[in-house]
């Protein structure tokens, strides 16, 4: 059977629903294919923290964007999405830190964002129970946040389907067929044929496989990361917490169920696609919560579980045309897929449809200089 | 079992109240109170494996962790799907399998190194 499209989206996670979302809301006919279920892939295994702190000014740009689209994001697709703005504070433990998050917040209230460094004392006041033994203070903004990874993400493709596109699950992309320079269609695994002027490769970590189906490298490799969840229990803090140190760790506790969710970024990384889980971080993790709020010694973790992070070389997303015509790609979002998701879907969708994005996206191009790598990863 | 005796049996086995009775609410996963109605929605809304109903109705992410739900839920993909419940695949199995405090686990490193303390 073949059918036909404006544009064929490869991947069914948080950046191929934005996409397709934005794309159909702009009246194209969208086709969107995912290999297993929604969410299968690194967004159903995020842990739904929202910010606008980085380093690279796009980032910074394309975050106060995607935190207004998330603000209202409820209302835009009917249903909640458990936006909750209640701030990130990123510790600082030594001078050294401290001053590359002052060196952070120059560039970030450069473009407007509400956050400062704060005192020791004042970290206490936003997080009770924190302890403050070493610590210097803290980078907060509280318009950061947190959303609900599956909500947003079926929210978004229930969309697609209002508007008149299609959402196939459980269905693979075989084949990309190119002529003379220009994408002409997809086959997928059902033998099925669809024919497209454009097709996205939203495909996350396995963006290379997809890219590689036109002779296009995208350069993302996957990283493992855990991540825990314990029991919910009543109201302590609103921020992420954020500990940079080489045994840190990150956590928030969730505004819809009241669970504490968090993780780490291991060192040395542990590179590669499997999500098993560690001895190491289910004792590790829980040892870098108390000794940041030691109250939370007696809270029962439920669950560890890990996902991918499908990094890219600098650690910014790799987002825009490629040398095929018609082929674009949105990938390599570095473990921060699902907070860029809907400016980058929205910014994706209006460089497909115009050719013309609201915010230039050439710092985030396939082709770019890798040498200048995001501080606050 | 014929399909049509299993379809008139609930997913606990239990024989439903005959026609014209008006059915009790049946709550198949008591941690995130997710009913046998809404399970029921999300297979026929397109949602046919336990790893994607868990994903919109948390059924298995809260304190048993699936224990007290999977087998049911399966049984009831089986009769709206007709997959086997057999060959549904099962989520995996996340440590630790039973809720552990943060407190607890944190200690386990220096525990290994010395001796057990008890709060």
């Amino acid at each position: 059977m073949s059918k036909t499209a404006d544009t064929v989206v490869i991947g069914g996670g948080i950046i191929g629903a934005a996409t397709g979302y934005y794309l159909a809301k702009m009246g194209h006919k969208v086709v969107l294919l995912e290999r297993d279920f929604p969410c299968s892939g690194s967004t159903g295994r995020c842990i739904g923290g929202i910010r606008a702190q980085f380093t690279h000014d796009l980032s910074i740009r394309v975050m106060l964007e995607s935190i207004r689209i998330f603000s209202k994001l409820g209302d835009e697709l009917g249903q909640s999405v458990e936006w909750h703005q209640g701030g990130y504070l990123f510790l600082a433990f030594d001078l050294e830190r401290k001053k590359a998050f002052l060196d952070a917040i120059r560039i970030q209230q450069g473009y407007g964002l509400n956050v400062e460094f704060i005192s020791a004392d004042k970290c206490g006041q936003i997080v009770p129970g924190l302890d403050q033994e070493g610590l210097v203070g803290g980078a907060y903004c509280p318009t950061d946040g947190q959303a609900d990874p599956f909500k947003v993400t079926y929210g978004y493709l229930a969309g697609i389907k209002r508007l008149g596109g299609e959402v196939l699950v459980r269905t693979e992309v075989k084949q990309v067929r190119v002529r003379r320079g220009r994408v002409v269609s997809v086959v997928t695994d059902k033998g099925d044929e669809i024919f497209a002027p454009n097709i996205l490769n939203a495909a996350g970590c396995w963006a290379d496989d997809v890219g590689k189906m036109v002779g296009v490298e995208i350069p993302v490799k996957a990283d493992r990361h855990e991540s825990l969840v314990t029991e919910s229990v009543e109201r302590l803090f609103d921020p992420m917490l954020v500990d940079y140190r080489s045994d840190g760790c990150y956590f928030v506790q969730h505004i819809g169920t009241g669970h504490f969710i968090g993780c780490y970024t291991p060192v040395p990384l542990v590179p590669g696609l499997q999500i098993d889980s560690s001895d190491e971080f289910i004792t590790e993790m829980p040892r870098r919560m108390v000794r940041l709020v030691p109250k939370l010694g007696g809270v029962k973790v439920l669950r560890q579980w890990a996902g991918s992070y499908g990094m890219s070389p600098d650690g910014s997303p790799l987002c825009g045309k490629t040398p095929v015509d018609g082929f674009y790609v949105a990938s390599g979002m570095s473990g921060h897929g699902f907070m860029f998701g809907p400016a980058i879907g929205k910014l994706m969708a209006e460089l497909i449809v115009s050719g013309e994005p609201s915010l230039p996206l050439d710092q985030f191009a396939l082709d770019r200089d890798f040498s200048k790598a995001e501080a606050m990863k | 079992m014929s399909k049509k005796s299993s379809r008139a049996r609930n997913a606990t086995g239990v024989k439903r109240p005959a026609s014209g009775v008006k059915r009790p609410v049946t709550t198949v996963c008591r941690c995130e109170e997710a009913t046998e109605q809404e399970i029921r929605q999300a297979i026929r809304a397109g949602h046919h494996s336990l790893e994607e109903i868990k994903r919109v109705l948390r059924t298995g992410m809260g304190h048993c962790q699936g224990r007290g739900c999977l087998r049911i839920i399966a049984r009831i993909v089986q009769e709206e799907t007709g997959i086997p419940a057999s060959e549904q695949k099962m989520p995996m199995p996340r440590p630790p399998l039973k809720p552990l405090p943060l407190g607890m686990l944190g200690r386990w490193q220096d525990d290994e190194r010395g001796t057990m303390n008890d709060e």
